[in-house]
Protein backbone atom coordinates (compact mmCIF):
# COMPACT_ATOMS: atom_id res chain seq x y z
CA UNK A 1 0.00 0.00 0.00
CA UNK A 2 2.86 2.37 1.07
CA UNK A 3 4.72 1.47 -1.75
CA UNK A 4 1.81 2.31 -4.12
CA UNK A 5 1.60 5.99 -2.59
CA UNK A 6 4.90 6.43 -2.67
CA UNK A 7 5.22 5.68 -6.66
CA UNK A 8 2.12 7.11 -7.88
CA UNK A 9 3.90 10.07 -6.07
CA UNK A 10 7.18 9.80 -8.02
CA UNK A 11 4.71 9.45 -11.28
CA UNK A 12 3.22 12.92 -10.51
CA UNK A 13 6.43 14.51 -9.84
CA UNK A 14 7.46 13.06 -13.35
CA UNK A 15 4.54 14.10 -14.81
CA UNK A 16 4.68 17.42 -13.71
CA UNK A 17 8.41 18.01 -13.57
CA UNK A 18 8.24 19.55 -17.86
CA UNK A 19 5.78 21.93 -16.90
CA UNK A 20 6.82 23.15 -13.52
CA UNK A 21 7.72 26.94 -12.95
CA UNK A 22 6.24 28.97 -15.17
CA UNK A 23 4.16 27.83 -18.67
CA UNK A 24 4.24 29.54 -21.90
CA UNK A 25 1.39 30.49 -23.54
CA UNK A 26 0.97 31.71 -27.57
CA UNK A 27 -0.91 33.95 -29.18
CA UNK A 28 -1.03 33.74 -32.90
CA UNK A 29 -1.92 36.50 -35.54
CA UNK A 30 -1.85 36.52 -39.44
CA UNK A 31 -1.54 39.48 -40.90
CA UNK A 32 -0.72 38.26 -44.41
CA UNK A 33 2.13 37.73 -45.40
CA UNK A 34 3.54 37.35 -42.02
CA UNK A 35 2.41 35.58 -39.59
CA UNK A 36 3.36 36.86 -35.71
CA UNK A 37 3.33 34.73 -32.31
CA UNK A 38 3.42 36.50 -29.00
CA UNK A 39 5.03 34.10 -26.14
CA UNK A 40 4.08 35.22 -22.20
CA UNK A 41 3.50 33.79 -19.27
CA UNK A 42 1.52 35.82 -17.85
CA UNK A 43 0.09 39.09 -20.16
CA UNK A 44 2.41 41.17 -18.05
CA UNK A 45 5.49 38.44 -18.50
CA UNK A 46 6.42 38.33 -21.99
CA UNK A 47 9.28 35.39 -23.13
CA UNK A 48 11.69 37.93 -24.34
CA UNK A 49 15.03 37.55 -25.72
CA UNK A 50 14.19 33.51 -26.62
CA UNK A 51 15.61 31.24 -29.27
CA UNK A 52 13.01 30.53 -31.75
CA UNK A 53 12.94 28.21 -34.33
CA UNK A 54 10.47 27.28 -37.30
CA UNK A 55 10.37 24.59 -39.52
CA UNK A 56 8.07 24.30 -42.74
CA UNK A 57 5.69 22.29 -43.20
CA UNK A 58 6.94 17.90 -43.42
CA UNK A 59 10.63 19.26 -43.17
CA UNK A 60 12.84 18.85 -40.66
CA UNK A 61 15.69 21.61 -41.29
CA UNK A 62 14.71 24.53 -39.77
CA UNK A 63 13.27 27.13 -41.98
CA UNK A 64 14.17 30.49 -40.20
CA UNK A 65 15.49 30.87 -36.25
CA UNK A 66 16.36 33.62 -34.29
CA UNK A 67 14.98 35.58 -31.13
CA UNK A 68 11.58 37.36 -30.02
CA UNK A 69 11.81 40.72 -29.11
CA UNK A 70 11.69 42.57 -25.92
CA UNK A 71 7.62 41.89 -25.68
CA UNK A 72 7.80 38.20 -26.70
CA UNK A 73 6.95 38.44 -30.37
CA UNK A 74 8.87 36.56 -33.37
CA UNK A 75 7.38 36.94 -37.11
CA UNK A 76 8.01 34.89 -39.81
CA UNK A 77 6.87 34.51 -43.26
CA UNK A 78 5.46 31.16 -44.64
CA UNK A 79 5.66 30.21 -48.28
CA UNK A 80 3.08 27.57 -48.37
CA UNK A 81 0.16 26.35 -46.70
CA UNK A 82 0.26 23.74 -43.64
CA UNK A 83 1.64 23.06 -40.18
CA UNK A 84 4.17 25.14 -39.32
CA UNK A 85 6.25 24.03 -36.15
CA UNK A 86 7.16 26.55 -33.82
CA UNK A 87 9.62 26.26 -31.03
CA UNK A 88 10.79 28.51 -28.03
CA UNK A 89 13.72 28.03 -25.95
CA UNK A 90 14.46 30.62 -23.11
CA UNK A 91 17.54 28.66 -21.99
CA UNK A 92 16.44 29.02 -18.54
CA UNK A 93 14.07 25.47 -18.61
CA UNK A 94 11.21 27.01 -20.45
CA UNK A 95 10.84 25.38 -23.72
CA UNK A 96 7.28 24.88 -25.26
CA UNK A 97 6.19 24.30 -29.09
CA UNK A 98 3.06 25.02 -31.16
CA UNK A 99 2.10 24.13 -34.58
CA UNK A 100 0.69 27.51 -36.74
CA UNK A 101 -1.34 26.18 -39.30
CA UNK A 102 -1.58 28.53 -42.43
CA UNK A 103 -4.54 27.67 -45.05
CA UNK A 104 -4.34 28.55 -48.39
CA UNK A 105 -6.58 31.48 -48.09
CA UNK A 106 -3.90 33.05 -45.83
CA UNK A 107 -2.22 33.67 -48.97
CA UNK A 108 -5.05 35.77 -50.22
CA UNK A 109 -4.59 38.77 -47.87
CA UNK A 110 -8.80 39.90 -48.85
CA UNK A 111 -9.58 37.05 -47.37
CA UNK A 112 -8.53 37.15 -44.05
CA UNK A 113 -8.82 40.73 -42.18
CA UNK A 114 -5.32 41.84 -40.96
CA UNK A 115 -4.43 41.61 -37.15
CA UNK A 116 -7.21 39.26 -36.71
CA UNK A 117 -6.12 36.31 -33.70
CA UNK A 118 -7.07 32.94 -35.09
CA UNK A 119 -9.11 31.59 -32.42
CA UNK A 120 -8.34 28.16 -33.92
CA UNK A 121 -4.56 28.36 -32.69
CA UNK A 122 -5.81 29.88 -29.30
CA UNK A 123 -8.05 27.06 -28.30
CA UNK A 124 -5.48 24.72 -29.38
CA UNK A 125 -3.05 26.38 -26.86
CA UNK A 126 -5.83 26.70 -24.45
CA UNK A 127 -6.44 22.56 -24.63
CA UNK A 128 -2.43 22.18 -24.91
CA UNK A 129 -1.98 24.14 -21.90
CA UNK A 130 -4.97 22.41 -19.92
CA UNK A 131 -3.45 19.02 -20.71
CA UNK A 132 -1.04 20.14 -18.72
CA UNK A 133 -0.07 19.39 -15.26
CA UNK A 134 -0.49 23.63 -14.43
CA UNK A 135 -4.03 22.93 -14.29
CA UNK A 136 -4.81 26.13 -12.58
CA UNK A 137 -3.77 28.13 -15.29
CA UNK A 138 -6.93 30.41 -15.48
CA UNK A 139 -8.75 30.13 -12.69
CA UNK A 140 -8.62 33.01 -11.00
CA UNK A 141 -6.37 34.03 -7.95
CA UNK A 142 -9.10 33.08 -5.02
CA UNK A 143 -10.15 30.21 -6.23
CA UNK A 144 -6.44 28.70 -6.70
CA UNK A 145 -6.18 30.18 -2.48
CA UNK A 146 -9.27 28.08 -1.28
CA UNK A 147 -8.47 24.92 -3.64
CA UNK A 148 -4.61 25.26 -1.73
CA UNK A 149 -6.07 26.06 1.83
CA UNK A 150 -8.63 22.68 0.87
CA UNK A 151 -5.68 20.49 0.30
CA UNK A 152 -3.22 21.41 2.92
CA UNK A 153 -6.02 21.09 5.85
CA UNK A 154 -7.59 17.82 3.79
CA UNK A 155 -4.24 16.08 4.01
CA UNK A 156 -3.93 17.25 7.97
CA UNK A 157 -7.57 15.91 8.67
CA UNK A 158 -6.22 12.65 7.03
CA UNK A 159 -3.09 12.52 8.77
CA UNK A 160 -4.47 13.68 12.04
CA UNK A 161 -7.24 10.64 11.64
CA UNK A 162 -4.69 8.14 11.18
CA UNK A 163 -2.88 9.53 13.70
CA UNK A 164 -5.95 9.05 16.14
CA UNK A 165 -6.43 5.63 15.00
CA UNK A 166 -3.07 4.59 15.83
CA UNK A 167 -2.85 6.59 19.27
CA UNK A 168 -6.62 4.76 20.29
CA UNK A 169 -4.95 1.06 19.00
CA UNK A 170 -2.56 1.49 21.17
CA UNK A 171 -4.43 2.61 24.35
CA UNK A 172 -6.34 -0.19 24.02
CA UNK A 173 -3.02 -2.70 23.85
CA UNK A 174 -2.08 -0.70 26.39
CA UNK A 175 -4.96 -1.47 28.25
CA UNK B 1 20.94 27.38 -16.88
CA UNK B 2 20.84 30.38 -19.09
CA UNK B 3 24.61 31.86 -19.96
CA UNK B 4 24.41 35.19 -18.85
CA UNK B 5 23.49 34.09 -15.65
CA UNK B 6 26.66 31.84 -15.44
CA UNK B 7 29.78 33.53 -14.68
CA UNK B 8 33.39 32.89 -13.86
CA UNK B 9 34.39 31.37 -10.52
CA UNK B 10 37.67 34.01 -10.80
CA UNK B 11 36.11 36.90 -11.57
CA UNK B 12 34.63 37.65 -8.02
CA UNK B 13 32.00 40.07 -7.39
CA UNK B 14 31.28 40.03 -11.53
CA UNK B 15 30.13 43.25 -13.77
CA UNK B 16 27.67 45.50 -12.81
CA UNK B 17 25.18 44.18 -15.59
CA UNK B 18 25.30 41.04 -14.21
CA UNK B 19 24.34 41.86 -10.22
CA UNK B 20 21.64 43.93 -11.85
CA UNK B 21 20.42 41.10 -13.78
CA UNK B 22 20.60 38.96 -10.47
CA UNK B 23 19.36 41.71 -8.17
CA UNK B 24 15.96 41.93 -10.02
CA UNK B 25 15.54 38.37 -10.74
CA UNK B 26 15.71 37.14 -6.84
CA UNK B 27 13.98 40.25 -5.60
CA UNK B 28 11.06 39.30 -8.01
CA UNK B 29 11.44 35.60 -6.83
CA UNK B 30 12.18 36.61 -3.28
CA UNK B 31 13.50 33.02 -1.66
CA UNK B 32 11.25 30.88 -4.03
CA UNK B 33 13.76 29.07 -6.77
CA UNK B 34 12.26 28.54 -9.81
CA UNK B 35 13.69 25.38 -11.61
CA UNK B 36 16.63 26.19 -13.97
CA UNK B 37 18.48 28.02 -11.88
CA UNK B 38 20.50 26.29 -8.95
CA UNK B 39 22.80 23.82 -10.39
CA UNK B 40 20.59 19.93 -10.43
CA UNK B 41 23.28 18.36 -8.24
CA UNK B 42 22.53 21.32 -5.64
CA UNK B 43 18.69 20.47 -6.03
CA UNK B 44 19.48 16.96 -5.79
CA UNK B 45 21.31 16.71 -2.69
CA UNK B 46 18.97 19.57 -0.95
CA UNK B 47 15.83 17.82 -2.15
CA UNK B 48 17.56 14.29 0.00
CA UNK B 49 18.30 16.18 2.73
CA UNK B 50 15.11 18.08 2.59
CA UNK B 51 13.11 14.90 2.64
CA UNK B 52 15.15 13.21 5.35
CA UNK B 53 13.81 16.34 7.78
CA UNK B 54 10.59 16.32 7.09
CA UNK B 55 10.59 12.53 8.10
CA UNK B 56 12.55 13.31 11.01
CA UNK B 57 11.19 16.09 11.61
CA UNK B 58 7.16 14.59 11.32
CA UNK B 59 7.60 11.22 12.41
CA UNK B 60 7.08 11.19 16.58
CA UNK B 61 4.54 14.28 15.66
CA UNK B 62 1.54 13.87 18.17
CA UNK B 63 -2.07 13.50 17.40
CA UNK B 64 -1.90 17.15 19.24
CA UNK B 65 0.09 18.65 17.29
CA UNK B 66 -1.13 17.86 13.80
CA UNK B 67 -3.81 20.29 13.65
CA UNK B 68 -1.54 23.16 14.56
CA UNK B 69 0.96 21.80 11.85
CA UNK B 70 -1.68 21.86 9.25
CA UNK B 71 -3.24 25.72 10.39
CA UNK B 72 0.54 26.60 10.20
CA UNK B 73 1.38 24.93 6.79
CA UNK B 74 -2.25 26.79 5.99
CA UNK B 75 -0.85 29.95 6.91
CA UNK B 76 2.41 29.72 5.19
CA UNK B 77 0.46 29.06 2.32
CA UNK B 78 -1.60 31.96 2.13
CA UNK B 79 1.29 34.28 3.43
CA UNK B 80 2.89 34.55 0.17
CA UNK B 81 0.03 36.15 -1.23
CA UNK B 82 0.17 39.12 0.89
CA UNK B 83 2.30 41.64 -0.95
CA UNK B 84 3.22 44.72 -0.07
CA UNK B 85 5.80 47.56 -1.46
CA UNK B 86 9.59 47.49 -0.49
CA UNK B 87 11.84 49.80 -2.65
CA UNK B 88 10.33 50.06 -5.52
CA UNK B 89 9.39 46.59 -5.74
CA UNK B 90 6.82 44.20 -3.95
CA UNK B 91 7.84 41.53 -1.42
CA UNK B 92 5.81 38.79 0.19
CA UNK B 93 5.32 37.46 4.00
CA UNK B 94 7.20 34.60 5.05
CA UNK B 95 6.18 33.72 8.63
CA UNK B 96 8.92 31.13 9.14
CA UNK B 97 10.27 33.07 12.31
CA UNK B 98 6.61 32.75 13.74
CA UNK B 99 6.55 29.15 12.48
CA UNK B 100 9.63 27.98 13.99
CA UNK B 101 8.00 29.50 17.30
CA UNK B 102 4.96 28.10 17.17
CA UNK B 103 6.31 24.54 15.96
CA UNK B 104 9.35 23.89 17.18
CA UNK B 105 11.05 21.13 15.22
CA UNK B 106 7.60 20.16 13.92
CA UNK B 107 8.39 23.08 11.33
CA UNK B 108 9.68 21.36 8.38
CA UNK B 109 6.43 18.70 7.27
CA UNK B 110 4.27 22.08 7.10
CA UNK B 111 6.63 24.67 5.32
CA UNK B 112 7.27 21.53 2.81
CA UNK B 113 3.85 21.19 2.86
CA UNK B 114 3.44 24.72 1.66
CA UNK B 115 5.96 25.23 -0.73
CA UNK B 116 4.77 22.14 -2.65
CA UNK B 117 1.42 23.80 -3.03
CA UNK B 118 2.66 26.84 -3.54
CA UNK B 119 4.73 25.38 -6.59
CA UNK B 120 1.47 23.28 -7.95
CA UNK B 121 -0.69 25.88 -7.87
CA UNK B 122 0.56 29.54 -8.26
CA UNK B 123 4.30 28.21 -9.64
CA UNK B 124 5.72 30.28 -6.85
CA UNK B 125 9.02 28.27 -7.27
CA UNK B 126 9.99 24.96 -9.11
CA UNK B 127 8.74 21.44 -7.96
CA UNK B 128 12.82 20.36 -8.83
CA UNK B 129 13.84 23.21 -6.55
CA UNK B 130 11.21 22.05 -4.07
CA UNK B 131 14.14 20.54 -1.68
CA UNK B 132 16.16 23.41 -2.10
CA UNK B 133 13.22 25.95 -0.53
CA UNK B 134 12.40 23.79 2.00
CA UNK B 135 15.42 23.42 3.51
CA UNK B 136 16.13 27.00 2.82
CA UNK B 137 12.79 28.05 4.87
CA UNK B 138 12.55 25.11 6.88
CA UNK B 139 16.20 26.17 8.37
CA UNK B 140 15.08 29.63 9.04
CA UNK B 141 11.63 28.42 10.71
CA UNK B 142 14.60 25.81 12.94
CA UNK B 143 16.64 29.00 13.48
CA UNK B 144 13.80 30.93 14.59
CA UNK B 145 12.63 27.73 17.12
CA UNK B 146 16.41 27.66 18.36
CA UNK B 147 16.29 31.50 19.33
CA UNK B 148 12.95 30.98 21.02
CA UNK B 149 13.78 28.58 23.32
CA UNK B 150 17.00 30.13 24.71
CA UNK B 151 15.46 31.91 27.71
CA UNK B 152 17.82 34.48 28.10
CA UNK B 153 16.18 36.95 26.55
CA UNK B 154 12.99 39.09 26.90
CA UNK B 155 10.11 37.52 25.42
CA UNK B 156 9.68 40.53 22.71
CA UNK B 157 13.55 40.14 22.02
CA UNK B 158 13.90 36.57 21.22
CA UNK B 159 10.69 37.29 18.86
CA UNK B 160 12.03 40.06 16.97
CA UNK B 161 15.30 37.61 16.39
CA UNK B 162 12.85 34.88 15.43
CA UNK B 163 11.73 36.86 12.87
CA UNK B 164 14.86 38.74 11.74
CA UNK B 165 16.61 35.14 11.34
CA UNK B 166 13.47 33.64 9.79
CA UNK B 167 14.63 35.57 6.67
CA UNK B 168 18.13 36.22 6.93
CA UNK B 169 18.90 32.03 7.22
CA UNK B 170 17.47 30.98 4.49
CA UNK B 171 19.22 33.73 2.47
CA UNK B 172 22.59 32.45 3.62
CA UNK B 173 21.91 29.15 2.29
CA UNK B 174 20.38 30.73 -0.68
CA UNK B 175 24.04 32.41 -1.19
CA UNK B 176 25.67 29.09 -0.43
CA UNK B 177 23.70 27.46 -3.15
CA UNK B 178 24.14 29.86 -5.80
CA UNK B 179 27.88 29.75 -5.52
CA UNK B 180 27.86 26.43 -5.67
CA UNK B 181 26.14 26.84 -8.84
CA UNK B 182 28.56 28.83 -10.11
CA UNK B 183 26.92 32.13 -9.42
CA UNK B 184 29.68 34.80 -8.99
CA UNK B 185 30.12 36.01 -5.22
CA UNK B 186 28.53 39.29 -5.98
CA UNK B 187 25.63 37.54 -5.25
CA UNK B 188 26.11 37.39 -1.67
CA UNK B 189 26.45 41.52 -1.43
CA UNK B 190 23.40 41.61 -3.63
CA UNK B 191 21.44 39.78 -1.11
CA UNK B 192 22.18 42.34 1.90
CA UNK B 193 18.99 43.97 0.41
CA UNK B 194 17.22 41.36 2.01
CA UNK B 195 18.33 42.71 5.62
CA UNK B 196 15.00 45.35 4.68
CA UNK B 197 12.70 42.28 4.46
CA UNK B 198 14.47 40.54 7.67
CA UNK B 199 13.61 43.99 9.42
CA UNK B 200 10.17 43.72 8.64
CA UNK B 201 9.11 40.21 8.96
CA UNK B 202 10.96 40.67 12.46
CA UNK B 203 8.29 43.19 13.41
CA UNK B 204 5.15 41.25 12.02
CA UNK B 205 6.42 37.91 14.22
CA UNK B 206 6.97 40.56 17.37
CA UNK B 207 3.18 41.41 16.63
CA UNK B 208 2.16 38.11 15.97
CA UNK B 209 3.39 36.82 19.44
CA UNK B 210 2.29 39.16 21.79
CA UNK B 211 -1.36 38.97 20.05
CA UNK B 212 -0.64 35.27 20.33
CA UNK B 213 0.52 35.85 24.10
CA UNK B 214 -2.94 37.45 25.00
CA UNK B 215 -5.04 35.53 22.81
CA UNK B 216 -4.27 31.63 23.16
CA UNK B 217 -1.01 31.68 25.33
CA UNK B 218 -1.09 28.17 25.09
CA UNK B 219 0.27 27.93 21.22
CA UNK B 220 3.57 29.34 22.56
CA UNK B 221 5.96 26.74 24.06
Amino acid sequence: MRKSILLAIIAFFIVCAPAAGHAIQFETEKHPPVVRVKSFFSPTSPVADANVTIYAPGENDPHQSGYTDKEGFFAFTPDRSGEWRFEIDDGMGHADRITVKVSSNFFDSEQESPGEIDKEEEAEAAERSSSECVFTEGIPVIYRVIFGLALILGVTGIIYGVKAKQAAKNNSTKN
Amino acid sequence: MHPSLKTDRNKGIGNIFEIVYIYIFIYIIFMHISDGIIDTNVCIAAGAVSIGLVYISGRKATVDEIPTMGMMGAALFVASLIHFPLAGTSMHLGLFGIAGIILGKRSFPPVFAALLFQSLIFQHGGLVTLGVNSLNMGAGAFAGWLIWRTKFMNENIRALLAGFLGIIIPVLLMSVEFRLSGYGRGIIYLLSVYVIAAVVESIITLGAVRFIRRVKPALLP
